[in-house]
């Protein structure tokens, strides 16, 4: 059982006179259920395209989806979603309180437990004593706000954020960061579409990386971030030696002076390089790890695709 | 909708009123919330009754031969073009109002986050037919007022074919509110506009060339008018207005030029229209239901 699963997706725009648009092509995706799952890809990948085919907003050409078993395009699996879009405008004469009111209607949610769910997440986003202002008079930052109490009014079981840190500043990005970690503690599965890699990172269990409309990356963030892992080792008393021995416990990426850049297959096997160059008579000035980023997988990712 | 298996995720239960009805009165809440607060409506509902009561004032004051004209004609006049201004107004009225109701929406981003909520299309597009159609209620019941006051000021009694000819008038701005709904699933509301002002052209054209086709004795014309009825019947309900505002007993040639007979009206013009709006809202429903949504 999957929160997300897609079979083959595929959305194409046809339009008179223009060649065919493919923005998803045979998507096959898996998001674990309670899992914060990062959604990557360069811009005009397919990636909102995609999560409008998830909301059933667009129709697959082709292919299909199910959200936690139930088919995309069903309007009352949405009862489980809660969704904040990348663009979006609010009615703007309504006040904080009467915007939620009004979507917690459209949900459905019974006169008292609405009162008790706006009540939480005004306070969850920060905005209880903002309740009674237009949301015409807040700030960007305070609508992105408001607009993440919208999607969690349901208590959802999956969340679905579209560039959800875009508007904020660094403490907003802090406290979206901190909300995404809470709403996984309580099990909820988060969908995150985001361009700031360092924040995918830090949250993310899992990411998929689309790119021209087909996937083409998938897997656990820990497991591909684990490995390959390079190191920088300085020496006192640089030798060519140093090298030979180095090659035995790993790849030599770069000798450059008294620095040589060592690529390690697993981490266990730092202790035994360093006890080798040690024991051989190296004096060793400084051992720097060099983990690979997000953002180097990803872009070797988008660089080995086929223009 | 496909079979599936036992899911370990249930769906929430909810039951048919707040499934089917509850999002079609969410929207018509919100609809006419936004509707009462727009310049449109406050400038329209407000410019609508100066008139009228500017109407009763003239009319009081006209005088033929050095003389006033009889109260009961005053009467009649200020009840018959005070009819003739709603039957403008309130097209205007839900033009202005309905123009923008979805494409335009969409665009602007207000309605992308409603679409994503648990909510059917149709349920959007019924939400604000209804919503335009109570607010729009609100204004005829207004309008109707103040030229039963002006007829009541010169007739000194009730004169009920307002009410009578005002309910019927509703059907105006009902048939445009169906027609702008049905147009802005896909074009912004500046076309939408445009296209609804044709119609209102096309709607009265339909009595001018019926009028010009009898006098000028042109066959033509008369078959051009019957389209026209039939492409948009307000012509119809103007007929209906003006019999059932019980005001050609007393000004006979309020019914038209002298040598052309106003058809009269019959049930079927009234279910024709009423066929008319209802097509309308379905069909609204039904293209909104197929249009994608990029969000």
């Amino acid at each position: 059982m999957w929160a997300i699963e897609t079979d083959g997706l595929t959305k194409i725009f046809r339009s008179l006179g223009r060649k065919p648009l493919v923005a998803v092509q045979d998507l096959n995706l898996r998001v674990p259920i309670g899992s914060v799952f990062g959604f990557l890809g360069p811009n005009g990948a397919g990636k909102t395209t995609t999560l409008n085919l998830l909301l059933g907003n667009l129709r697959p050409t082709r292919g299909k989806g199910r959200i936690f078993g139930y088919p995309i395009g069903n309007p009352e699996v949405r009862r489980l979603v809660g969704y904040l879009p990348e663009k979006f405008q609010f009615h703007d004469f309504l006040t904080a309180e009467e915007f939620l009111d009004f979507h917690a209607r459209l949900l459905s949610l019974p006169s008292s437990v609405r009162r008790r769910r706006v009540d939480a997440v005004l306070e969850f986003v920060g905005l209880q004593g903002r309740r009674r202002s237009k949301v015409r008079e807040f700030s960007r930052g305070m609508l992105q706000r408001l607009g993440i109490a919208q999607a969690l009014l349901n208590e959802p079981k999956l969340v679905i954020l579209d560039e959800p840190t875009s508007a904020l500043d660094p403490l907003g990005r802090w406290e979206v960061r901190n909300l995404i970690l809470r709403l996984k503690e309580q099990g909820v599965t988060v969908f995150l579409n985001s361009h700031l890699l360092s924040e995918v990172e830090m949250t993310c269990d899992a990411v998929a990386i689309l790119n021209k409309g087909r996937l083409v990356f998938q897997g656990r963030l820990d497991e591909l971030l684990s490995e390959p892992l390079e190191l920088d080792i300085r020496f006192q008393n640089p030798s060519p030696s140093w090298r030979d021995i180095a090659a035995q416990w790993g790849t030599v990426v770069s000798v450059n002076g008294d620095a040589l850049t060592v690529r390690v297959g697993r981490e266990d096997a730092i202790p035994d390089l360093i006890a080798a160059l040690v024991n051989n008579g190296a004096r060793l000035m400084s051992v720097v790890p060099k983990r690979f980023s997000l953002e180097d997988l990803f872009v070797q990712v988008i660089r080995d695709e086929p223009r | 909708m496909n079979r599936v298996e036992p899911l370990a995720v249930p769906l929430p239960s909810v039951s048919l009123w707040a499934r089917w009805v509850t999002p079609v009165l969410v929207i018509a809440r919100l609809t006419i919330k936004e509707a009462t607060r727009r310049w449109a409506f406050v400038g329209g509902l407000l410019l609508g009754a100066g008139m009228m009561a500017l109407l009763a004032y003239v009319f009081a004051n006209v005088k033929r031969h050095g003389e006033f004209l009889p109260a009961e004609v005053q009467g009649s006049l200020v009840v018959h073009f005070g009819l003739v201004i709603t039957r403008f107004f309130s097209v205007v009225m839900a033009t202005a109002l309905a123009c923008g109701a979805i494409a335009t929406e969409l665009e602007r981003g207000t309605l992308t986050l409603v679409v994503t909520k648990p909510i059917r299309r149709w349920q959007i597009v019924a939400g604000k037919w209804l919503g335009f159609a109570i607010v729009l209620t609100l204004n005829q019941l207004v309008w109707v007022a103040v030229i039963e006051w002006g007829a009541w000021n010169r007739l000194g009694a009730w004169h009920w074919g307002v009410w009578k000819a005002g309910l019927i008038g509703l059907l105006y701005p009902l048939l445009f509110v169906s027609l702008n709904l049905l147009l802005s699933v896909h074009l912004p509301w500046i076309f939408v506009a445009l296209i609804s002002l044709v119609f209102m052209g096309i709607g009265w054209s339909e009595t001018a060339m019926r009028n010009i086709g009898t006098l000028a004795n042109l066959p033509r014309l008369l078959t051009l008018s019957q389209i026209a009825g039939y492409l948009m019947p307000t012509g119809r309900i103007a007929r209906w207005m003006v019999v059932e505002s019980e005001v050609l007993d007393i000004v006979p040639r309020l019914s038209g030029p002298p040598g052309v007979e106003m058809p009269q009206p019959t049930v079927g013009d009234l279910l024709y229209v009423l066929a008319y709006i209802l097509v309308g809202l379905l069909l609204a429903c039904w293209l909104f239901g197929r249009r994608e949504v990029a969000g």
